[in-house]
Formats: C-alpha cells, sequence, structure tokens
C-alpha cells in the first residue's frame, strides 16, 4: 500500500471536509431560493412603479390634448357666430386660440373650397407663434393656395368625414423649424350638419420627449413612444424619431421578437416584456396605449441595472457565507481535531505496543462515547496481550529447558564416548584414534575401548533411528559393554548377552549393529565378534607388501532383535604394524548433493598406509568432507582406528622354574622371586611385593587348575628386557581365568567382607598388568611389573 | 614361622616371627584356633618380627577379627613395618584394624 502524503486524510480533515460542503450546499440553495423571491419582488414592485410611471405618461399627454381639444371646441361656436361677419375675425379667433393654449404652436380655420367666393377657392386663416422672434410673437397668413390642396390632406378628410375631432399622426414640421407636431382636426359644421370649415390646432411635441425624459428613474433606462403605425414619437436615438416606426427597425435588426413587441404595442395592451436589448442588452420592458391616439408609451429597463440591488446583496451574502464556512472550518478543525486527538494518541500508542512496551499509556478519555469504548478495548487487548505474552514466555521457557536438557543429553552421550587422544601415552604397542560426528545434537552411534588384563576390549556400533531414543539405546549399549566385558573376556559372550538383555522387552524393536573385538596386546590375537556390522577394514604392512582387506565377518544378526542367537565366534592374529579401521555406514553411505554414496571403493582408496591412526582418520574425514561438500550429514559418521605396534624388546633376563601344584613348595617359589628380584635390583619392599604377587598368583593355579588329587605342573618363567619385567605363570590344568573374578570391595566392614578373592585383588594392585590367554590347552597369566628408570637412562 | 600367644598386662597378644606365606597359613590357623575358641580379652597382633604376609595371612587376621568382634573386645595391631602395612592398606585392612605401634 503505497502511504503518500496526498493519499493520506486524517478523520478530522475528512468530516470537516463533509460538514463544510453539506453547509456549503444548504447555505448556496438557500441563497439562490432567496434572491429568486427577491428578484421576484423586485420585479413585481418594478412593474407597479413602471404603471405608475406609465400612467402618468398618459395622464399628461391626455391633459395637454384634453386642453387643446378643449381650446378648439371653445372656438367653434364663435366662429359659426362670425361666418358672416369680415374675414378679419377668423384670423383673430386663430390667433385667441393660440393664446389661450401655450401647447398650441399654430392654428388654422381650412373653409370649405369656395366658401368664401371673394376669397377664391381655398381660403384658411392661419396663425402661428414665430420661433425665430424671442417673444413670443403671433403670425397671421392665409394658408391655402393654389399649391397647397388642403381638401385633400389628411387632416381635413378625416374630420370631416368621420365628422368629429382627429388626431393627425405626428409629423415633422419642416415649414417652421425641424420640430415635430400633430395636429387636431376639428369639423365646424352648419346647422344642416354640413361641414363648412376645419379648425386645426398644431401641437408642437417636443415635450414629449422632455417628459419622457422624467419617466427616466435608472441610469441607463429609457422609454419611447410609437404611434399607431408604430413611428418613433421619442427615443434616445432621436435619428429614429419620425424617420423608422418599429418594424421597418426590428426588420433592419432582424429581430423578430421586436416585431412581435410592436404588434402587441400597437394592439393597445398593457404589458411587461423581457426581451433583449440593442444597447442594454437583457431588459424589461412595460408598455402601454395612450388610448386617445393610440399610441403606446413604454420603458425599457437594463435587467443587470433592474437587479442591481438584489445582485449586490446577492454578492454581500456570499461573502458573508464564506465567511461563515470559514468560520464552520476553523472551528471544526480546532473541535475535530481536539476530539479526535485521542485517536492520534491510540496510534501512538499502539505504535508503542507493536514495538514491545505493553504498558504503553493510553491517552484519558473524559466523554462516555466511542472514545471510551476504544480506550476500554485498547486496555483489555493491552491486558489479554500481557497475559499472551506471559505465557508465550513460559512456553518457551519450557523449550528452552527441553533444548538444554537435550544439550545436556548429548553432552552426556558425548562424555560415554572415549575423548582423550592418545589414551594411553605410556604405551607403545598400541595406537588408538576415534572420531564422532553426529547428524543431529545427539547421535546413535557408539564406539568405546579399554584395556584391561592387557587386552584391549573395543567395540564401534550403529544404533537404528537418530535423535534422543538413539542416543538412549546407545547409552545403554555401551554400558552394557563395559560391565559385561569386565568380568567376560569374550567377545561372542558379551554380545550374546547384551542381546538378550536388550531384546528384552524391546518394545520400540531398535536394534544395534555392533563390532565388538578383543586383542590380546601380548600376542596380536584378535577375537571378535560381528553383530550385523559393516566389516572392519584391515591394513597390513609387511616390509613392502602392504594390503588392504575386509576382516572376514560371519552374518549375524544385529542386537537387540532376537533374544537367545549365537553369536559366533570369530578369531585372527594380527602382525605389528596392522591397522584396523572401523566406522559406521555414515561414512560409506555419506551423500554428496548428487545422492551419491561415498561407497566402500572411495573409502578403501582414500585410506593412507604408514599413518597414525590420528592421520588415517584425518585423512578419511578430509576426503569425506570433500566428497559431500555443501550437502548436509544425513547420518552420524563415526570412525575407530587401531594401530598394533608392539615393539619386540631385546630379552635380557631370563629365568624359569617348574614347580607341581603343592603348596608345600612355595617357599621355592619364595626363593626363586628372590633371586629374579635381586638380578633386577628391586629393594626389599618391591621384592616383597613381587613375592607376594607371584605366590598369590600361583597358589591360585595350585587351589584351582587341577581337580583335587591330580598332580599338575605349574611352569614360572621370569623375562626381563629394558622396560619391564613379565612373569608368565602357564599351566596345563583345566581353563582357569582369574581376572574374571569380582573385585574386592575394600570399603567393607570385616562383618561383610567375604574371606576370599584378595589373591587376584592384591596381584592387580601390585603388578601394573595382569593378562590371561588360554591357549593350545594351557592357561597363560602374564603379570608385568614396568622397570624402575636405570641410572644409565636417567643420564641420558 | 612361628607363633606364639601369650597374656600380656590383661592382653591377649600373639606373636608372629617369620613369613606368614600360604604354604604355613594352615600350620598358623592351627597355632590361633585356641585363642578364637577362647577369647577372655583385647587381643593383640604383634608383627614385629613379621617378616611377610600372604593373602592366606590376611585371611587369618580376618578371621581373628571376625571372631573377637562379636564378643566386644578389640583386635590390635602391633608394630607392623612400613611395607606391610602398604599390603593392609592395598587390600583396605587398614580400615577394619585398630593400630597400636
Amino acid at each position: 500500500m503505497k502511504n503518500r502524503w496526498w493519499n493520506y486524510r486524517s478523520f478530522a480533515a475528512r468530516l470537516s471536509l463533509w460538514v463544510i460542503l453539506t453547509v456549503a450546499a444548504i447555505l448556496l440553495v438557500t441563497a439562490v431560493v432567496a434572491n429568486l423571491f427577491v428578484r421576484d419582488g423586485i420585479l413585481r414592485e418594478e412593474k407597479l412603479r413602471a404603471k405608475g410611471a406609465l400612467e402618468n405618461a398618459e395622464e399628461h399627454i391626455e391633459d395637454v390634448f384634453i386642453a387643446v381639444e378643449t381650446a378648439v371646441k371653445n372656438h367653434t361656436s364663435e366662429i359659426k357666430k362670425n361666418v358672416q361677419a369680415p374675414h378679419e375675425e377668423m384670423y383673430r379667433i386663430t390667433r385667441e386660440i393660440l393664446e389661450t393654449n401655450p401647447m398650441i404652436v399654430g392654428s388654422a380655420i381650412a373653409f370649405e373650397p369656395n366658401y368664401y367666393p371673394e376669397e377664391g377657392r381655398y381660403f384658411s386663416p392661419y396663425s402661428y407663434r414665430d420661433m425665430e422672434s424671442k417673444n413670443d410673437t403671433i403670425l397671421s397668413k392665409q394658408l391655402g393656395t393654389a399649391t397647397y390642396d388642403y381638401p385633400t390632406m389628411e387632416w381635413y378628410q378625416e374630420p370631416k368625414k368621420l365628422k368629429r375631432g382627429y388626431w393627425s399622426e405626428p409629423y415633422c414640421d419642416t415649414g417652421g423649424g425641424e420640430i415635430t407636431m400633430t395636429t387636431y382636426s376639428y369639423p365646424l359644421m352648419d346647422d344642416k350638419g354640413q361641414v363648412f370649415a376645419v379648425l386645426t390646432a398644431d401641437v408642437s411635441l417636443d415635450w414629449l420627449s422632455q417628459m419622457m425624459d422624467s419617466l427616466k428613474y435608472y441610469e441607463q433606462s429609457y422609454s419611447f413612444i410609437i404611434s399607431r403605425d408604430g413611428t418613433f414619437l421619442t427615443h434616445l436615438s432621436k435619428e429614429l424619431v419620425l424617420t423608422e416606426n418599429i418594424f421597418s427597425f426590428a426588420k433592419r435588426v432582424n429581430d423578430a421578437e421586436l416585431t412581435e413587441l410592436g404588434h402587441e404595442m400597437i394592439s393597445g395592451k398593457t404589458d411587461m416584456r423581457q426581451f433583449k436589448s440593442p444597447n442594454l442588452g437583457r431588459s424589461f420592458l412595460f408598455y402601454k396605449p395612450i388610448k386617445r391616439t393610440g399610441w403606446s408609451v413604454a420603458i425599457v429597463c437594463s435587467a443587470e441595472e433592474f437587479f442591481h440591488n438584489a445582485t449586490q446583496a446577492g454578492l454581500i451574502v456570499a461573502i458573508i457565507i464564506l465567511l461563515m464556512l470559514l468560520l464552520l472550518a476553523f472551528i471544526l478543525r480546532k473541535g475535530v481535531h481536539h476530539l479526535t486527538q485521542p485517536l492520534v494518541q491510540f496510534t501512538n500508542a499502539v505504535n508503542e505496543v507493536a514495538n514491545g512496551n505493553l504498558q504503553a499509556t493510553l491517552p484519558k478519555v473524559k466523554t462516555k462515547d466511542e472514545m471510551m469504548r476504544l480506550r476500554n478495548s485498547f486496555i483489555t487487548m493491552q491486558q489479554s496481550l500481557t497475559r499472551q505474552m506471559e505465557e508465550l514466555k513460559q512456553v518457551n521457557e519450557q523449550k528452552g529447558r527441553i533444548e538444554g536438557e537435550l544439550k545436556v543429553a548429548s553432552n552426556i552421550q558425548r562424555a560415554m564416548l572415549p575423548k582423550i587422544f592418545p589414551p594411553y601415552p605410556d604405551r607403545d604397542d598400541i595406537d588408538i584414534y576415534g572420531q564422532q560426528t553426529p547428524a543431529k545434537a545427539v547421535g546413535g552411534d557408539l564406539f568405546d575401548f579399554y584395556i584391561r588384563d592387557e587386552k584391549l576390549f573395543f567395540c564401534i556400533g550403529d544404533v537404528s533411528g537418530k535423535g534422543v531414543p538413539a542416543s538412549l539405546v546407545m547409552a545403554v549399549a555401551r554400558s552394557l559393554f563395559r560391565t559385561l566385558s569386565m568380568h567376560e573376556p569374550h567377545p561372542e559372550r558379551i554380545i550374546s548377552q547384551m542381546n538378550d538383555r536388550m531384546a528384552e522387552d524391546n518394545e520400540l524393536n531398535m536394534f544395534v549393529t555392533l563390532f565388538l573385538g578383543v586383542l590380546d596386546l601380548p600376542t596380536g590375537r584378535l577375537r571378535y565378534c560381528n553383530a550385523g556390522h559393516n566389516a572392519p577394514l584391515l591394513l597390513t604392512e609387511n616390509g613392502n607388501e602392504k594390503q588392504k582387506v575386509f576382516l572376514p565377518c560371519d552374518s549375524n544378526l544385529p542386537i537387540g532383535i532376537m533374544g537367545g542367537w549365537k553369536f559366533t565366534l570369530q578369531e585372527t592374529t594380527i602382525d605389528v604394524n596392522t591397522t584396523l579401521f572401523l566406522y559406521t555406514d555414515g561414512l560409506t553411505e555419506a551423500e554428496d548433493m548428487n545422492h551419491q554414496l561415498f561407497g566402500e571403493e572411495r573409502m578403501i582408496n582414500a585410506i593412507p598406509f604408514s599413518c597414525n591412526s590420528q592421520e588415517i582418520i584425518n585423512k578419511m574425514t578430509e576426503e569425506v568432507n570433500a566428497f559431500t561438500g555443501e550437502a548436509e550429514q544425513s547420518d552420524d559418521l563415526t570412525m575407530l582406528t587401531i594401530r598394533y605396534t608392539k615393539l619386540q624388546h631385546l630379552v635380557r633376563f631370563q629365568k624359569e622354574i617348574t614347580l607341581n601344584n603343592n603348596i608345600e613348595q612355595i617357599p621355592q617359589l619364595a626363593e626363586y622371586v628372590e633371586t629374579v628380584c635381586e638380578a633386577m635390583e628391586f629393594d626389599a619392599a618391591t621384592s616383597m611385593q613381587m613375592n607376594l604377587a607371584i605366590e598369590e598368583a600361583v597358589v591360585n593355579v595350585m587351589n584351582y587348575a587341577y581337580p583335587k588329587g591330580v598332580q599338575g605342573d605349574i611352569k614360572i618363567m621370569a623375562q626381563a628386557n629394558d622396560q619391564r619385567l613379565k612373569f608368565t605363570i602357564s599351566d596345563n590344568g583345566m581353563p582357569f581365568d582369574p581376572t574374571t573374578r569380582q573385585a574386592v570391595d575394600t570399603t567393607l566392614t570385616a562383618e561383610e567382607r567375604p574371606i576370599g578373592g584378595l589373591g587376584i585383588h592384591l596381584i592387580t594392585q601390585l603388578m601394573d598388568s595382569i593378562n590371561y590367554e588360554r591357549k593350545d590347552n594351557k592357561n597363560i597369566l602374564t603379570l608385568r611389573k614396568k622397570l624402575p628408570a636405570t641410572p644409565s637412562t636417567v643420564n641420558e | 614361622m612361628t607363633t606364639t600367644i601369650k597374656e600380656e598386662n590383661n592382653n591377649q597378644v600373639v606373636y608372629f616371627d617369620g613369613r606368614l606365606d600360604t604354604a604355613v597359613s594352615m600350620q598358623v590357623q592351627k597355632d590361633v584356633q585356641p585363642l578364637i575358641d577362647n577369647i577372655k580379652s583385647d587381643v593383640i597382633l604383634d608383627c614385629e618380627k613379621l617378616q611377610y604376609i600372604s593373602s592366606s595371612g590376611l585371611r587369618i587376621f580376618l578371621s581373628i577379627l571376625k571372631n573377637v568382634k562379636p564378643t566386644g573386645h578389640h583386635v590390635y595391631i602391633r608394630s607392623l613395618n612400613k611395607d606391610l602395612r602398604q599390603v593392609f592398606t592395598m587390600t583396605g585392612f587398614i580400615n577394619l584394624f585398630e593400630f597400636k605401634d
């Protein structure tokens, strides 16, 4: 998950944003609706105002026109009265009309052609105001001439025809300056109802545009008047006045809407209309007819100006809303920040918990709300975590203890294996080296050896399976080997007894392959029994003749499978410089990365001649490691090398005596031993000890080798080289191995001490070694005593 | 090898003189038998003149001890030389007897 800053929105920010958006939307809708109402109100008000203004304008116009009409009508009777009077009267009347009404700029009495024959065909006395003179001067003239055939004029025709007053369409009077005029014509009828003249009053409409200007109540609003046919009577654009009508204008600016408007206006309607003014843009137009003249008055207002206040008010409202929203945002930020502050603290607390501090301080929450519930959940979580950590710790401690115990087991197991090499530094006849590389912490391989009575007992074995169970079985096998071999020199018997013990209650069906050998060190006689183990390799060196052969092995069952199995004994004699290489299948079955086995052939090739036992094992380890490379060791690898290196020492002294089995001959024996000790230059104490040891050994033979009453010989031979003195006691009696006797417990009390067994105990105490061999139907007991270093040797 | 039994200071003292080897052990056993049969006081085994002792001799010493102990009396060994004392040490007999110089 990418956690970029722009992806991160705090809860406070999001909440604030939503609240502000909602409030803004509500305010906006309210403002828009309010504005609409305000605009509607404004429109209605403006309508009323425009209506009033229009009505005022109409009234004003009506007033003017009524005044003109009244002035005209008031003079009709006077004209009738003075028809027969001199024509000067007519001029006077017209002047009078002008005088009574300042609005009237000209007045004529146009008589029917030939009404006054003496005046000619046309007679029309006319008075008018002199526009050029400063003071209001009224001039008169006769209007009717041959070129001005007034009876054909509209202003004459219409009232004559209608027999009532008639307002002409406004027109531009070119005669007396450019002024807009309209003329009111009134028919004068005689008693018979015949029209004999038309009285006219010319009215200047200049005041109209002035009046219309006063209707302007907005900066940019304007008003205009159109006549019955749509001609502009007043307009903001003066050039339109009387020159253009609304329809031609609409056509010119190509505005159909304006055409429609024109039609509605001249049809005499009162209304309001929105339209697009060419100069004001969107505008409102109010119009009203002036019934007397058939005109239509209109006021045009710019919508912009119209709603100026509303727009301004809207703007102010918008600013207020904006400010309020800002204020709201500020308050929310503060408020929500305050409300969500515990969340930040909770986050920090969780981070702390994640970093291992389970007792992280939680933020204080006073409000009884979700925060409180969250806090309670946190407390529960902390307690639960603490509890679980505690449990985990206990489990780990237990696990650690088990692992520790396994390590102890491994140490115990290793301690059982011989580990001090060379094991017999003061012996020159044997060279032993052993090594074990366990596959798992605790292995199931074993090897062991020890020397008892000049015999090397050794074994190598492999327990089925691995790990703790295998190591337990291994420990049992090893201790059985030690215990049983202590009193039993025959390998096949030791193995048989081990087998019987281990086969009992062997519910797990674990078994041990074991090679057990007993090497008689003085003679090189090797007796062995192989219970299903790999045959050891024998390296013989006799000068240049070197040989690598497997020691021939009978096929026996492994130990522990079947109790009572008869194991077979095998025997050979090895020469000096012979090496025995023992191993477990961990060597031959060592695998490389491609699961190829090391095999016997590689093993045979790898093993070197003329090396000591440690060199051989080092070389083999090197070879097997080079072969397996990175591959994991799958099985225990155990190797044991035994080199027989007995040196033949020069015998420099030899003396023998033969006795028969009669204890009466003991003094002879004592004499003999005394002679030997003298030759060895022993001191009195050592001589006494030799005497004691030999006597005990010989008495043993005298007492036990031959049945009672049978006479037999006992031959005692003393031999000495530079190193040691050796007594060999041999007889032809029954097989009797004194070395298998139980050791004497010297700690027992007088009551518990047995009478017998002291002799052999004394021998082992007094001599350096005792060795029994049965050979050629003879019991041969060998006792050795190391000679003290001679002064000459010391000197060297 | 001669074995003499004397009564001294209310003690029974056995004097061993010579080599106590297996050849003479039968005779010595016979010689001490009267003492074993009639224990009436503490027994002192005087070894001042004892030159040699084999396991059969040690057995005689042990049989004397085994017979005296139940009577509540003591068996003391007197004037045992250094070499023989070593034999007693080897066999653990040094723990069984009380010694007097």
